[in-house]
């Protein structure tokens, strides 16, 4: 399979490297409740996914276009993510 | 400095000039460790980030921001691989037409619970882990979730509910609204249907059939379907209908397929 226009498809990190892939994005984390939480690094504020929800460390799952958009790792997300792949693809 | 020509100085320093040309690849993947600093594995470059300096870091790290803006996700490993296996998955043509089918009749919400439960089904089919899968959508969408999933799971959407539209829909004065309030309630009770799984104890499970098969009568079903999966479920099911066998009038048909039980059941009409 190859990419189109000199352009990847999309770069992929293994987990151990979540930490430095989040502070690229100015991101750090936070426990709150027992639980650590991606946090935005400049306003202290929880990051959340398209759904609105905070998103444990242990459940990023990367992030996707559209200013920056914070995945998990749950199912739904998946199925969200891969039929905006699909849409973006046949639509540009 | 972009990051296709940093990424070919990679290259140039550790491959010898070997010829690099972003455009030859799908993706690229950072690893934690590998033995050197890059390699192309199956057509596909992989950094290992340890064998970078502190930094050639932070020079990678800084062009993962204008890569998003492009459109290139960044994905961790286990969920790209999810991706591209729900991706092959959400193809099949199967999944296509009930999904299509549904698109414009059911809550949105509950489409993506079918979809979810359809993809669950299919790893399920393959013998793949599903605990995980499973949790999710009992997590997010509680009782419900897990109701449209056994009702998916049994493959009730093509044998039960998109017959119902299509039958009611030839009624005069057919509304949406109306087979909705229909469907509501299979979701909700699944009249025609009982899901037994492994918490549920003996005494639970007669419990539940016995007041399952009293309900036929009051949705006017004439047959009950039982199911369960793993031997568990299979001997606390054939115990419970061996046990009501006495006190309630039915008869049962069981089929037994590589630890897939699902009894079915037809009540008698004299008493209960």
């Amino acid at each position: 399979m190859s990419g189109k226009n000199d352009k990847l498809l999309s770069i992929t990190f293994d987990k151990l490297l979540t930490t430095d892939i989040l502070h690229a994005f100015g991101k750090t984390t936070k426990i709150d409740d027992g639980e650590e939480f991606i946090i935005d690094g400049a306003t202290g504020e929880k990051v959340l996914t398209q759904n609105g929800e905070p998103i444990r460390i242990s459940e990023f799952a990367g992030l996707t276009k559209g200013s920056e958009i914070y995945l998990k790792s749950d199912l739904v997300s998946l199925i969200q993510y891969v039929e905006k792949q699909a849409w973006i693809s046949q639509n540009g | 400095m972009d990051f296709s020509k940093w990424l070919k100085g990679l290259v140039r320093l550790d491959l010898h000039g070997a010829k690099f040309n972003l455009g030859l690849f799908s993706g690229i993947h950072i690893a934690v460790d590998n033995s050197r600093k890059i390699i192309i594995n199956d057509n596909r470059p992989i950094i290992s980030w340890k064998q970078l300096s502190s930094k050639e870091q932070k020079e990678l790290l800084s062009f993962f921001p204008s890569q998003l803006k492009q459109g290139i996700p960044l994905l961790e490993t286990e969920f790209h691989q999810s991706a591209d296996k729900f991706s092959n998955f959400s193809r099949q043509r199967g999944y296509q037409d009930l999904t299509a089918y549904f698109i414009d009749k059911l809550p949105g919400e509950d489409i993506l619970i079918l979809k979810a439960s359809l993809y669950l089904k299919w790893v399920l089919s393959q013998n793949m882990r599903t605990d995980r899968l499973k949790q999710d959508i009992v997590e997010r969408y509680g009782s419900r979730g897990q109701n449209i999933s056994n009702l998916c799971s049994a493959g009730y959407f093509e044998t039960v509910i998109k017959p119902l539209f299509e039958e009611m829909k030839q009624s005069p004065g057919f509304t949406v609204e109306k087979f909705l309030q229909v469907y509501e309630e299979i979701v909700t009770h699944y009249p025609f249907a009982v899901f037994i799984h492994r918490h549920m104890d003996a005494k639970t499970v007669e419990i539940l059939i016995k007041k399952k098969i009293g309900d036929m009568e009051k949705y006017g079903i004439s047959t009950l379907n039982i199911h369960g999966i793993g031997r568990y479920n299979v001997k606390r099911i054939k115990e419970a209908i061996r046990k009501l066998k006495g006190r309630v009038a039915f008869t049962e048909k069981i089929e037994l397929r590589e630890h897939i039980i699902v009894a079915t059941v037809k009540r008698d009409h004299s008493s209960i």
